[in-house]
């Protein structure tokens, strides 16, 4: 189980992370999302010890995260890249070494995960003669090869495309199978959605909304109003308790300040004209997101 | 420490495997072996003939002087006479010989000679002519005043000024000599080593930053580890590439052994133990600056400094050939940045009390030690900070690692 209790930690005058109290339990998914220079990459950085926090203390099975340990932990950093004049091979050998792997183990898991990957005719090649999305495998890679009981992936999914995106959450979600505890960052709530059922939100280095995606759904309430219809509705626009109107291809979305206000708005939309069907939405957590962090960043 | 040992071994091979590296060792070997090698290569395909050379006179003695002086010296040239100047022109054209020389005997000069040749540039030819006639000349002046040959050797022999040190431990003449060649080797070496090396080492601290391997890096071993390593692999290298460098130039190096004879032992262990400290000095300091760059580009400007200080320190060694007891030398060979080349020096030429080279060598290892600590420090701290290069930086990396900044 991965402990953060009350950390804080300050640069000269600017606090990065300010009292900040996590708990991941073992063989869990956590998503920790915010926007930029919210304090994520600090965070992680002191959970593995790269940076000490100013206060309080981070700890893994009750014990600190140390160079002793590394070889239990796996990380992708958001700053990755790879060596690029040594083969795949080569450098997947080097950090698995350096995460206290022996060769013979490390080569069959070399196989099996450019095989998993499709990129197994490559395992000779230089890395700065692949795409940037193989050579995103291929750091993948080395954040799992060594099978750490803690997973920690900054951003992972960010420039890759769709397929990728695809390919990487799958092998997510198999390492996650077998055992390792996941705590990934992302500015994409869709894919945070998806893979946890644990999320973190953070602004300015607070964890300003924590728990299961579920619980916070749930406590923001039902505000979003979808009407099926091909009427006019943007008198709807201008009417009191209205946060954002948007037309979709089926009809309009509507976003409201109270979850009472739905009952009102469909009967008016009613007199109008003709609603084939209305629907009441939980927000997406990328509207939880922008509610609470008060811009749109990506 | 097992990290340790990948990371050094990593390093090593990494570099010794890469193409710019095999090629500049096998064209510095080419040319170390070319360049020891170019006297004896020339000396033998000189040694397969003799030069025609023609001597116009009509006296048998100064033709049997010059034949004979040919002869006794060994030179490598072929003497032909003529009575006569257009006899030696037509040989000439017929390219029998190559010069001719034009001897006329006059009492006030005894003897005196125009050489001729169509083509003038061959410098050691005309030298080693000059002394044969020299020679016949004071033959010939020697027969013709009536002195007494041995007389003349006397009075010939060359003033001797033996030397003698007064201080019993002191160097000879003759050691100095020879320690000068291997001083002067060694400096040059550190200065090489240091020059070349050392901006290696910057260079790949900061490539793996630019390439954004380092914070993988980081995470698993510890930046002390990681910064020996590699220095310690690229000094694993330089080994290795001095060995090459040496096996190329052996050949000769053998066979000039006994120049070197008189050099004390213990010079070429101060030139080891010098040149290890200054290695791992700049080295340390040169790895935490490359620390502090992130892009390739930026490590030249960031380094400068210290190649500054470097060079500088090679100018002062090559000021302090000239009087290695100066003060002011002496002084400055206490400095770290400086004390690997000046303090071998002094100790190389100069005698001096054993606590002074012990003092020095406990300053270096201090300040290695220093620069290690602060180094690892602002590597750890470096590693994790991009954007511009700027000494700034070595605040920030270290503010970066404090528990509480305020």
């Amino acid at each position: 189980m991965l402990k953060i209790e009350h950390v804080t930690k300050k640069f000269g005058d600017f606090t990065a992370v300010n009292q900040l109290s996590l708990q991941v339990n073992k063989g869990e998914v956590f998503g920790i999302v915010g926007a930029n220079g919210a304090g994520k990459t600090t965070t992680f950085r002191m959970i593995l010890g790269l940076l000490d926090p100013t206060d309080g203390t981070i700890t893994w099975n009750g014990e600190k995260i140390n160079y002793e340990t590394s070889g239990i932990i796996g990380y992708l950093p958001e700053e990755r890249g790879l060596y690029p004049k040594l083969t795949v091979q080569e450098q997947l050998l080097y950090f698995a070494r350096l995460r206290g792997m022996k060769k013979q183990e490390i080569l069959p898991k070399i196989d099996y995960w450019l095989d998993r990957f499709h990129i197994t005719q490559y395992k000779h090649k230089k890395a700065g003669e692949l795409s940037k999305g193989n050579q995103q495998k291929v750091q993948f890679i080395y954040s799992v090869l060594h099978e750490p009981e803690l997973l920690i992936l900054d951003e992972p999914f960010s420039g890759l495309d769709p397929i990728n995106v695809e390919l990487l959450k799958s092998a997510v979600a198999e390492v996650n199978a077998k055992g390792t505890t996941i705590l990934f960052s992302s500015h994409r709530m869709e894919h945070v959605e998806e893979m946890c059922k644990q999320i973190a939100m953070f602004k300015e280095g607070k964890a300003i909304e924590k728990g299961k995606i579920r619980e916070i759904k749930q406590k923001y309430g039902k505000k979003v109003v979808a009407l099926y219809t091909e009427e006019n509705l943007t008198f709807l626009q201008d009417r009191k308790g209205i946060l954002s109107y948007e037309k979709t291809p089926y009809g309009v979305r509507i976003k409201l300040q109270k979850e009472e206000d739905s009952q009102e708005i469909v009967k008016e939309a009613m007199k109008k004209g003709f609603i084939r069907k209305f629907e009441l939405e939980e927000p997406t957590l990328n509207e939880i997101f922008i509610q609470k962090v008060g811009e749109v960043r990506d | 420490m097992t990290k340790f040992w990948i990371v050094l071994w990593h390093t090593y091979k990494k570099h010794l495997t890469s193409k710019a590296f095999i090629i500049s060792t096998i064209i510095t070997m080419l040319l170390i072996f070319v360049m020891t090698n170019v006297g004896t290569f020339f000396s033998k395909s000189e040694q397969e003939k003799n030069k025609e050379i023609g001597i116009v006179t009509q006296s048998s003695k100064i033709e049997d002087y010059v034949k004979t002086e040919v002869k006794e010296e060994k030179k490598k040239i072929h003497i032909t006479t003529y009575s006569t100047e257009k006899e030696a022109k037509k040989q000439i054209q017929k390219g029998k010989i190559q010069a001719y020389i034009v001897l006329n005997q006059d009492n006030q000069a005894f003897l005196t000679g125009v050489y001729k040749a169509n083509d003038m540039s061959e410098q050691s030819l005309l030298f080693e002519l000059e002394r044969v006639f020299q020679n016949v000349k004071q033959k010939e002046a020697i027969h013709q005043l009536h002195v007494d040959p041995k007389t003349f050797d006397q009075i010939n022999k060359p003033f001797v000024l033996k030397k003698e040190t007064l201080v019993k431990t002191s160097h000879s003449d003759k050691q100095i000599k020879q320690s000068l060649v291997v001083v002067m080797g060694t400096l040059f070496l550190i200065y090489a080593t240091v020059v070349f090396y050392g901006n290696m080492i910057a260079t790949e601290v900061a490539s793996e930053k630019s390439s954004r391997v380092m914070e993988v890096l980081v995470s698993s071993v510890p930046a002390t580890q990681q910064m020996f390593g590699k220095i310690f692999g690229l000094a694993l290298l330089g080994i290795t590439q001095y060995a090459f460098f040496f096996l190329s130039g052996s050949y000769s190096a053998f066979a000039h052994l006994d120049a070197l004879k008189e050099v004390p032992a213990s010079t070429f262990v101060y030139g080891v133990i010098f040149f290890t400290l200054g290695y791992f000095l700049y080295a340390t300091i040169l790895a935490m600056f490359g620390s502090l760059v992130s892009r390739i580009e930026d490590v030249y400007q960031i380094i400068s400094p210290i190649n500054i200080v470097l060079i500088i320190g090679f100018a002062l060694s090559i000021a302090a050939f000239v009087d290695p007891t100066s003060k002011a030398i002496a002084v400055l060979s206490y400095v770290p940045f400086f004390a690997p080349m000046l303090m071998f020096l002094r100790v190389s030429l100069v005698t001096i009390p054993f606590w002074q080279i012990a003092l020095c060598i406990g300053i270096l290892i201090a300040s290695i030690g220093v620069f290690a600590y602060l180094g690892a420090k602002v590597y750890r701290g470096g590693v994790l900070i991009y954007g511009k290069a700027s000494f700034a930086n070595i605040a920030k990396a270290i503010k970066l690692l404090k528990k509480d900044a305020k």
